[in-house]
């Protein structure tokens, strides 16, 4: 009798490639888009694909860096994916949608619902999305975003022990990027790290990492240049390679990073 | 109930292997895989036939374009882990005079920390240590405010 819960045929290739999901979870304005689109960025570089899913639709950060369409109307492979309206239902139908299309075509999708966390919380629960994706040989990874802001934290701290979001990967960054001018870093993340909650969750298992602050970001986006590509020599769009003072910091911060994922054993749960 | 399990997950990411002179891509994928490599056969999580398919999923071949396969490759193998030892070692203080050589005026120092530049093992060979974890960031964070421990 055939009453199994997995389709045969959706687990019977033993050739498949290995499939992530990264969830960026926790409140808004705290650099997760950026933080997958690095991620993203990083994949593409080491030769892996991934589709951005985009479902914020306030900001639309990965949609504007991962346009779906050219200029033409033409589509653009891997390009950002987002719901027809930021409605529940629709969120739901996207998500769903989404993720059949990830089983079905083994590739790596990267999800943003920046400050979605009710809706993902809902989904979780009524997909069982942890089983779905163990099922379907998926790594999922949830990695909550914080900046200097306590609220914040305490949201993180609430979703991180609730049963829906509880993941065997998760990731707690610390976002250097986005504290306050004028607030130093430590003034910043030191009230996070020493709290007994903080460390009460980084015992239970999550994995906390440290990402610099990149001072040029705001240049390269301006000027139309992917991290890796800075690294690449690629030109912006007006034909001029990063200076080498651009391309000094962006190998830096990218190195930095790579250590600090490989310091916290995370680096292989990244897409 | 028949629960159908999942095949098995790709064991290994893709990684940009860096070429070494004179040795072929799967040398490469090995020293570039080492660590997973050694722990995955030490724990018997991995044998070469896994090892061999996981290399031709990678699609890996030989320098004569030949299948990666179970008996060439624990070769290969050896001859990255003995490289490795030889980075290693390289990187050791060099040995000291057997006692026969050395002079009879000789006369211990008092004793010394040890030097605090000798490579012990790093970071990544220790079991990770949530707590560890914290007081590295903690460490990064002063150090990214200009304040000392």
């Amino acid at each position: 009798m055939d009453g199994s819960i997995v389709p045969e045929d959706s687990v019977a290739d033993g050739e498949r490639a290995k499939v992530d999901l990264l969830i960026r979870a926790g409140r808004g304005r705290t650099g997760g888009s950026t933080g997958l689109d690095l991620a993203v960025q990083r994949a593409r570089y080491q030769g892996r694909r991934v589709k951005p899913l985009d479902g914020d639709l306030r900001s639309r950060t990965l949609s504007s860096l991962y346009p779906a369409k050219d200029d033409e109307g033409r589509p653009i492979p891997d390009g950002a994916s987002s719901p027809a309206t930021d409605e529940l239902p629709d969120i739901k139908a996207w998500l769903s949608a989404e993720f059949d299309s990830m089983v079905e075509e083994r590739v790596s999708r990267v999800l943003d619902l920046s400050g979605g966390d009710r809706v993902m919380q809902e989904y979780v629960r009524d997909l069982a999305l942890m089983n779905f994706c163990r099922d379907f040989g998926i790594d999922p990874t949830v990695a909550v975003f914080l900046g200097p802001d306590m609220e914040d934290f305490r949201h993180a701290i609430q979703l991180l022990r609730s049963s829906e979001f509880r993941c065997d990967r998760t990731m707690i960054v610390l976002n250097e990027g986005v504290i306050r001018h004028g607030q130093t870093t430590s003034g910043a993340f030191e009230p996070i790290l020493g709290h007994p909650d903080f460390e009460a969750i980084v015992r239970d298992g999550a994995r906390p990492v440290f990402l610099r602050r990149l001072t040029c970001m705001a240049t390269l986006r301006e000027r139309g240049l992917g991290f890796y590509d800075v690294l690449a020599g690629k030109p912006d769009k007006a034909g001029a390679k990063a200076s080498p003072t651009l391309f000094h910091m962006t190998k830096t911060w990218i190195e930095t990073f790579e250590r600090e994922h490989e310091k916290a054993r995370v680096d292989q749960w990244l897409p | 109930m028949n629960n159908v399990s999942p095949a098995p997950a790709a064991l290994f990411r893709k990684k940009r292997l860096k070429p070494y002179r004179g040795r072929g891509e799967i040398y490469s994928w090995l020293r570039a895989h080492h660590r997973e490599i050694a722990a995955r056969l030490a724990s018997g999580e991995a044998s070469w036939t896994t090892l061999c398919g996981e290399m031709v999923r990678h699609g890996l071949t030989g320098r004569r374009g030949e299948s990666p396969a179970p008996k060439a490759a624990p070769k290969v193998w050896q001859r990255v882990c003995r490289d490795l030892e030889e980075v290693t070692a390289a990187a050791l203080p060099k040995q000291r005079k057997p006692p026969s050589k050395v002079s009879r005026d000789w006369r211990p120092q008092l004793a010394l920390p040890a030097p605090q530049s000798s490579p012990g093992p790093t970071d990544l060979d220790k079991p990770y240590d949530p707590l560890e974890r914290i007081a590295e960031i903690r460490r990064e964070v002063k150090a990214r405010s200009g304040q000392k421990e």
